[in-house]
């Protein structure tokens, strides 16, 4: 009888499909989401979320940023929950291709994998965009055979992820600057010459902003002050 | 935390450009963080070497 019971629960368990996000799950998610910054740049100045197709102009020539949402054609809903935990920790495409390294990879590198696991969860719960992105711009001869591979061994950071997110004090302010903030990718200086960043000058700040045109526009907070009477907004 | 949380600077300015889309966010942002998240992050920055760097 018990030897029934055990196989009729094993045989629901395997038939049974993929365990789908809990709700505590997908809340962290969009909390982690929120810690990068919304992954803004997934999203076209009054775009639709996550759509993707923000354009970046490097060295190397011109990328636009991918669709993240949940559509099967056009965005990563087809994609398995390691294939874009893939994509974002290591920059690697599903079909092997190295993401130039403009999506900050080297930084969420050192994401923890349950952190990584909701993120996941919350973009799928984001409305699917059917929208294609423009094909990437390559403007320097075998930059995608060569050299960023090169790069990508040189300067990539290494990082090993904490096997759990650090919850408290500076160890969680830590991790959420360097690795899911990514902070260093603007606010630390670059080679000139390689591009790669000078963590000896970490967080020291940068003369260029590296990333896409500002919005300029006033945040829209309820606990906002107003501006100084110039007008005059920050830099950063 | 102020900052990262509003956007509001000491000198009564307020963000612009990318850290102002930070803060911001799209679907949820820097704004979102809870008050411990921000003084942790505050701790930490207040942790890591001064470095002397002008700009401009």
């Amino acid at each position: 009888m018990g030897i029934i019971a055990a196989g009729a629960l094993l045989l629901l368990l395997s038939a049974a499909p993929a365990m789908a996000a809990t709700p505590d799950e997908v809340a962290r998610g969009k909390y982690i989401f929120g810690a990068t910054g919304g992954c803004g740049c997934h999203t076209e100045p009054k775009g639709p979320a996550n759509g993707g197709g923000r354009k970046y102009d490097g060295p190397f020539g011109t990328v636009y940023s991918a669709n993240i949402t949940p559509d099967t054609k056009t965005g990563i809903g087809g994609w398995t929950d390691e294939q874009i935990i893939t994509a974002i920790r290591l920059g690697r495409r599903p079909n092997g291709e190295r993401i130039v390294p403009v999506h900050p990879f080297t930084s969420f590198n050192g994401m923890a994998e349950e952190d990584l696991k909701a993120l996941v969860a919350f973009l799928r719960t984001v409305p699917p965009v059917n929208r294609a992105v423009a094909p990437k711009k390559i403007t320097v001869p075998m930059f995608e055979s060569v050299f960023l591979p090169a790069w990508l061994m040189a300067f990539a950071a290494k990082e090993t992820p904490p096997p759990a997110a650090p919850v408290s004090g500076v160890a969680r302010g830590e991790y959420l600057v360097r690795a899911v903030g990514h902070c260093g990718e603007c606010h630390t200086p670059r080679s000139a010459m390689t591009m790669a960043l000078d963590n000896s000058r970490f967080l020291a700040a940068t003369r260029r902003r590296p990333g896409p045109r500002a919005r300029r526009r006033p945040i829209s907070l309820p606990t906002r002050r107003p501006a100084s009477a110039t007008g005059r907004r920050s830099r950063s | 935390m102020t900052y990262l949380g509003t956007g509001n600077r000491p000198d009564g300015d307020v963000a612009g450009g990318l850290m102002e889309g930070m803060i911001q966010g799209t679907l949820a942002g820097l704004k979102d963080l809870t008050k411990a998240d921000l003084q942790a992050v505050a701790r930490y920055l207040k942790s890591i070497p001064a470095v002397k760097n002008k700009i401009e």
